[in-house]
């Protein structure tokens, strides 16, 4: 039973990797990827890492991919053609992905360490659950927790950073609640097109802003 | 299943990705491919988080996730910002950076 | 299932509490209005870092473990973080009228500028004291995500957008493969504490092909965040793309935090297991030595000349660890020390000339300087002669002093390899010195022209009438800057006098090696 659910995943997970680097509409490939993390997160669950798997659903597979959605619509698809001449070096990547991946394995199947070749020792009921995840976030690894919620601030800074546009604003103050500031602008500041309509490819000063 | 399973599939899951960082073009794929690596990484901590009975590699491998979607929001940002100035949105025709 | 709340030590912790506290000050500083917030912000940044080395220099000599283990207070550590914060201090000025910051046209984001530029600094502080694989990763991705929007936060300016997306790539992919690295070094050991770690891997883990891995990859993703040579490709494009003063805190304070942390990393966790870690490490450093000098030689842009020489650079400072020995701690440090002092005086002048010059950081906009703006013209020929390494310069002790570690620890062969690099640094360095001491100053071109490269981050001509109407207005930025020029004196002035008197220097940098003498042989 467990070696049936490993290989459903261990498929899922390789064949969404695959499709995600093989498929020509970026889009399909943000698809792609969900089918990749929904089967890495039903893996999770067969190593008893219940808490590991919900928020790889919940956080990746849900939030961060809706966002890839977003700028991938926006952006457009831009297709890009796949094995037509490879400029450069660029056709010893897969060879360097495969020597990578053989020297990886053979590191792996020639470890002396025994705890790989079983199961696992058995663990103890609340293994991998919300409630020991949590403890072990604000015990030992406290500085970790608060360096991590202190690197989300930032990237919703750098978002509005990048990705906010104000122009001009009568007064300063006016606009400044729109772009700056709460944690919802990780969502806000790539898809912020909603809300002005001059964010649309057809702006008028193209030729000058280039030539800066 | 053995551990070792694990870790394989996460090995070919990481070349996977590297060789994807390497073909592709579209810094959009590229960024997916690293997602790619960043998992591959994550089911590796977790498999050996499984096969020491620690739970230390799960902690590690809910950073990375929150690593991960600081990196893609940030990059998404770079992406946004460089459509609007209508900028070809491909890593080899950035070529203002060569000389 | 009891909840313990780990034992934190304010005291130890508080130059981390200072800049956390800063970085929300100077965010709340960004919503004053356009004329005030570039005041409050620099002020309110300014005093963060100098509370948060103030913290550091009292905490000096202290010796502990830090919340749960997680962080490690030794001179080693709060080296690296004094290091990061006087970048800092002299980068703040120097962004005074960085267009990606002032945004002409638009409102300005000083604020936000200064708040990334200070959570990067965050970010380094942790990383030189991290002790834990996990915070080792986080706090890497603190220092390296602020980057990436620094590098892409002049958002008018192609090549700012594309060195950001650049950056992010190539940091990204580092911060992958250190990942998969640290992942195996996990699965070796069982453990993410450094001393755990260093306990398994000596008990009988040295050759394993598992851990062998892990610490090739490991040392590959933290190659590229310190571009050593096979892994710098990014480097000179991204310094060239990036605001300028941004190009100058990544030079410096990214080096001296991922040294940090790359040293405590090798010596304490993988210490056992020195004997495999060696050879590639030097290896490595050699063909760091050699490209980085090579690649520097063709160079007209300023920025990509002081890249391709960050590597080299890198190069020697890798020797440090190769040593593995505290004397080659002691040199690391005291290297990391005076090639900040050098590379910040260069990086102020380029500022400076290139606001006021129409030649971006191409070496034309230095020639004649030494006629025209001696004020200018001396920190840079210090700064170039220091990082070729002349004497009487802190570049020439230092790597004196790299040279003795290397001989010390039977590496003969790298200690020669940097005189040779030395040598074929002074082609491209005294050729910048030339350009400024002999040559006629070139034909201004007028910044406003179409023509203008490089710099032109605020591109008026993009803006809607009354921007353009500010822009004209204004006065010629940059020009007789004290805030520039102050700093690049003082760092000019500190690379001769630590040349001339090391031993203050040498002393510093003693006892960060000190720190470390358990697990070095």
């Amino acid at each position: 039973m467990v070696q049936v659910a490993f290989f459903v995943g261990a498929i899922g997970a390789t064949g969404g990797a695959l499709a995600v680097i093989a498929l020509r509409n970026p889009f399909y490939s943000v698809l792609a990827l969900v089918v990749h993390l929904v089967s890495l997160a039903g893996l999770f669950l067969l190593l008893y890492a219940q808490f590991v798997a919900a928020a790889q659903v919940v956080v990746y597979a849900g939030a961060v991919m809706v966002l890839y959605v977003f700028v991938a619509a926006y952006v457009g698809a831009v297709e890009e053609p796949i094995w037509e001449p490879i400029p450069g070096q660029r056709f010893l990547a897969p060879l360097l992905a495969v020597a990578l991946l053989v020297e990886l394995t053979i590191a792996i199947l020639g470890t002396g360490l025994t705890a790989l070749d079983s199961e696992g020792p058995t663990v103890h009921a609340g293994f991998g659950t919300p409630a020991e995840i949590g403890n072990l976030l604000l015990e030992r690894f406290l500085v970790v927790f608060e360096a991590a919620s202190m690197l989300l601030l930032i990237a919703a800074v750098g978002a509005v950073v990048l990705a906010g546009r104000r122009t001009t604003p009568p007064t300063s103050s006016a606009s400044r609640p729109g772009s700056a500031g709460s944690g919802s602008e990780v969502a806000a500041g790539p898809h912020a097109p909603t809300a002005t309509s001059s964010l649309a490819p057809a702006d008028p000063p193209s030729a000058a802003e280039q030539g800066g | 299943m053995d551990v070792t399973w694990y870790v394989v599939l996460s090995a070919v899951l990481f070349a996977i990705g590297a060789g994807g960082v390497l073909i592709r073009r579209s810094p959009l794929v590229i960024l997916l491919c690293l997602e790619l690596m960043l998992n591959a990484g994550n089911l590796a901590l977790v498999a050996f988080s499984r096969a020491h009975g620690n739970e230390e590699g799960q902690v590690f491998a809910l950073i990375v996730m929150v690593v991960a979607a600081c990196e893609v929001v940030v990059g998404l940002g770079l992406i946004v910002a460089m459509f609007r100035r209508r900028l070809p949105l491909n890593v080899d025709e950035m070529r203002g950076l060569r000389g | 299932m009891t909840f313990h709340a780990p034992h934190i030590d304010y005291a130890g912790l508080s130059p981390v509490i200072a800049l956390t506290a800063g970085i929300c000050a100077v965010l709340v500083g960004g919503v004053f209005s356009a004329r005030r917030q570039r005041l409050v912000v620099s002020v309110l940044s300014l005093t963060t870092v100098a509370v948060a080395a103030g913290l550091c220099i009292w905490q000096w000599g202290e010796r502990e473990d830090l919340v749960a283990g997680a962080l490690r207070l030794d001179e080693l550590g709060l080296a690296g973080a004094l290091i990061a914060i006087l970048a800092a201090a002299v980068v703040i000025p120097l962004s005074w009228r960085e267009p990606a910051a002032e945004r002409p046209g638009s409102e300005p984001r000083h604020g936000e500028f200064q708040a990334l530029l200070l959570s990067s600094v965050l970010g380094m502080v942790l990383l030189a004291q991290a002790q834990n694989l996990v915070v080792l990763f986080v706090s890497l991705e603190l220092l390296s995500v602020p980057l990436y929007v620094l590098c892409g936060s002049a958002v008018r300016r192609t090549q700012s957008l594309e060195s950001g997306l650049k950056y992010l790539i190539v940091g990204s992919l580092g911060s992958a493969t250190l990942l998969y690295g640290l992942a195996f070094i996990y699965g070796g050991s069982g453990s993410t504490d450094f001393t755990t770690i260093r306990d398994a891997v000596g008990s009988g883990l040295t050759d394993d092909p598992l851990v062998l891995i892990g610490i090739a990859l490991a040392a590959t993703g933290l190659a590229f965040k310190i571009s050593i040579a096979p892994f710098h490709q990014w480097t000179p494009d991204v310094y060239e793309g990036a605001p300028t003063p941004v190009t100058a805190f990544m030079a410096v304070a990214t080096k001296a935090a991922a040294f940090c942390v790359f040293v405590r990393f090798f010596e304490v966790a993988l210490g056992p297991a020195v004997d495999n870690w060696q050879p590639a490490l030097a290896v490595l450093a050699a063909v760091s030595i050699v490209v980085g000098n090579i690649g520097a030689l063709g160079q007209s842009s300023l920025k990509r000349l002081l890249g391709y020489s960050g590597v080299a650079q890198a190069g020697y400072m890798l020797v440090g660890i190769v040593c593995a020995s505290a004397l080659g701690v002691n040199a690391l440090v005291f290297y990391l020390a005076a090639y900040t002092l050098m590379n910040l005086a260069a990086f102020a002048v380029i500022v400076v000339r290139e606001r006021e010059s129409g030649y971006g950081d191409g070496i034309k906009a230095f020639e004649g300087l030494g006629r025209d703006r001696p004020d200018l013209a001396w920190p840079l020929t210090i700064a170039m002669l220091a990082l070729a390494g002349l004497p009487a310069t802190a570049g020439f002790m230092g790597k004196l002093y790299l040279i003795e570690a290397a001989v010390d620890a039977d590496y003969t062969w790298l200690g020669v390899a940097i005189a040779i690099g030395t040598m074929i640094s002074l082609a491209y360095y005294l050729r910048v010195v030339a350009a400024v001491w002999m040559r006629p100053a070139a034909e201004p071109l007028a910044p406003e022209g179409a023509g203008m490269p490089a710099m032109a981050g605020g591109s008026p001509e993009a803006d809607p009438l009354p921007s353009l109407a500010a822009a004209t207005a204004a006065p010629r930025p940059g020009t007789r800057c004290l805030a520039i020029l102050v700093p690049a004196w003082l760092m000019a002035g500190a690379t001769i006098f630590f040349g001339v008197l090391p031993s203050p220097l040498v002393d510093w940098a003693s006892h960060a090696g000190g720190a470390l003498t358990p697990f070095l042989a």
